[in-house]
């Protein structure tokens, strides 16, 4: 435990020194949704709309210690991983906010939206399905 | 044959709705806290003294959330809480179904936990904030002695593009209990009711409050089974008098009043009880109230029944990419019973380097007009958050109390008329006799781990 908080923190330091690749935002293929803005992407993954155009969306997010979540939140939301988890801490706990969906992986992340119509969530250029579509692409 | 067929119309009807069937949603998030603390006094102060406790700050939470069809906007929302302080045992200061009505506009039913303060619906989960618990000047139950409600609340949030503003009204009741003078007087809550408006940007929030409360509680059944109070009937000895708070219950009879009668009559004595009210001086009254005269009556004088308080609040908290700022400030004024008016208010200054936070606090704590509690006090602390991960932050304080100027230490075996403080000290009542062991200053240490999930 001690040894993997260890290295997610320096996978974080490492992390937050490079360039990464683009996050793709991605949504099921037959989805209402063609294209979205980084401001309303921002809103959806704060919590603070679940609807893109008048459409409804389900956010689905990646856990916590992912590095492709931790860039989304950075790059998107603005916000460092502590940040994020202390704005949702203080919404889920104080009856604001229902926590967004998650899923464990990038691989399950396709599965879920092959699944799910109304879900938007983001993955990595190597992660794309053809089950998908791309609705942005964050560099 | 049409049996049969009809028979399989009916299994088909069994096996199709499953797949068909609008999907549930269930979450489970918690938070948890482990902590230990330490004040430098033999007295008990909030849940510590000089062997250190393990429960003041160490609780755990788990919050359940669950919406029968994820198609429709009701979910019903349990959070139970296990505290040190509390012995573990289970509590829900939220309970409640939440319709979410419209995307601005929501209603939970059932118990929720009270917006009276900035964070008072955070006060349990320590990520959101720096310190190990919020300052206990004004968030501490000495204060504000109710969390949690049932009944309803309403909540307008609307976000614009860089600005958000939330409005929120809530109305219910509750049973509580206030922990003072050595016990705990019991009451309930016939109504509550309150409003709260914020509004700010990502970094900043700014916030003012209202709320009433009318309650009833039975305060002279609940002190005059103390030992102290039987104590001070038997001997009716002035010196024990006079360090009890009935003097100072006798002192703002007297205030506003010119003649004995009255005072008397402010205290609910009857004339009869003191026949020579009628040509005494306040003077008088004094020295036979000092004698003992009036003892048993003025426990009968306590006042009794209903009463009225309102909160009054108005914050601000900056959280940006390097500086933490927040201060608010706080009014309790109470009506019909004899708790003081209280001011309140915190200033707290943080600063972020990468993972560590060093921050800088003051909190007071001003009793006014004091009958029998004063818990002015104010505290210096000096913490420091470290953020182990996203999720887990360890958290180190020292923290510096000073009791206000008419503290009970300061005031020796009693002879002024001010009812001298006790600070937060929860085990020192005013109506205790003075054994000299008593702080005017302390010295608290406290580390605690602070997590959600």
């Amino acid at each position: 435990m001690k040894y993997k908080a260890l290295a997610t923190g320096m996978l974080c330091c490492l992390l937050s020194g490079m360039t990464m690749a683009e996050v793709m935002v991605v949504a099921h293929a037959k989805s209402d949704i063609s294209a979205v803005d980084q401001a309303t992407l921002k809103k959806l993954f704060l919590g603070k709309t679940t609807k893109i155009n008048g459409s409804k969306v389900r956010a689905v997010n990646l856990p916590d210690s992912n590095a492709l979540k931790i860039e989304f939140d950075t790059k998107v939301v603005g916000k460092d991983p502590s940040k994020m988890k202390a704005y949702w801490a203080n919404r889920i706990f104080t009856g604001r906010g229902k926590p967004l969906d998650q899923v464990s992986s990038e691989e399950n992340m396709v599965v879920w939206l092959a699944e799910n119509k109304d879900g938007i969530g983001y993955l990595s250029a190597d992660s794309i399905s053809s089950k998908l579509k791309v609705l942005l692409t964050i560099p | 044959m049409s049996i049969k067929k009809s028979l399989a119309a009916g299994a088909l009807a069994l096996a199709l709705p499953m797949p068909a069937m609008a999907a549930t949603d269930f979450k489970i998030n918690g938070f948890a806290n482990a902590g230990f603390a330490w004040v430098d006094s033999d007295e008990t102060y909030l849940f510590s003294d000089k062997d250190g406790s393990f429960n003041e700050s160490s609780f755990m939470g788990l919050q359940m959330r669950f919406a029968p069809n994820v198609d429709v906007p009701i979910s019903f929302v349990t959070q139970l809480i296990a505290r040190g302080r509390d012995d573990w045992n289970l509590e829900a200061d939220w309970a409640y179904v939440n319709w979410q009505a419209t995307e601005d506009f929501s209603i939970n039913v059932g118990r929720v936990k009270l917006p009276v303060f900035l964070i008072s619906e955070a006060y349990d989960v320590g990520v959101t904030y720096p310190w190990i618990a919020p300052p206990e000047e004004i968030y501490g139950f000495a204060n504000v002695p109710f969390s949690a409600m049932t009944g309803f609340s309403l909540d307008y949030n609307h976000f614009f593009d860089e600005t958000w503003i939330n409005a929120k009204f809530f109305m219910g009741r509750d049973n509580m209990s206030i922990p003072t003078m050595g016990t705990t007087i019991p009451g309930e809550i016939t109504r509550m009711y309150g409003a709260a408006f914020s509004f700010g940007t990502e970094s900043l929030e700014l916030r003012a409050s209202v709320s009433s409360v009318d309650f009833s509680m039975n305060i002279a059944d609940a002190i005059s089974g103390l030992p102290i109070a039987q104590a001070g009937q038997a001997e009716a000895g002035a010196a024990i008098m006079e360090s009890t708070a009935l003097l100072s219950l006798l002192n703002a009879a007297t205030a506003g009043n010119t003649t004995a009668q009255d005072s008397l009559a402010t205290l609910g004595i009857e004339q009869a009880a003191y026949p020579a009210a009628e040509s005494a001086t306040i003077g008088d009254l004094r020295e036979a109230y000092l004698a003992g005269q009036f003892n048993q009556s003025l426990f009968a004088a306590i006042p009794n029944g209903i009463g009225e308080a309102e909160f009054y609040s108005a914050g601000m908290r900056y959280d940006g990419d390097r500086v933490f700022f927040m201060t608010e400030a706080a009014r309790r004024s109470v009506r019909g019973l004899p708790f003081p008016d209280s001011t309140t208010g915190f200033v707290t200054l943080g600063y972020r380097f990468n993972k560590m936070m060093p921050h800088l606090t003051y909190s007071v704590h001003e009793s006014e007009d004091s009958i029998l509690v004063n818990q002015s006090q104010a505290s210096a602390i000096l913490g420091l958050r470290y953020d182990i991960e996203p999720w887990a932050a360890l958290k180190f304080e020292a923290q510096y109390t000073e009791l206000g100027d008419d503290n009970i230490r300061d005031h020796g075996p009693l002879t002024g008329s001010a009812l001298p403080s006790t600070g937060l000290f929860n085990e020192l009542p005013a109506l205790d006799t003075f054994t000299g062991d008593v702080p005017d200053e302390l010295i608290k240490l406290q580390v605690a781990y602070t997590m959600v999930f």
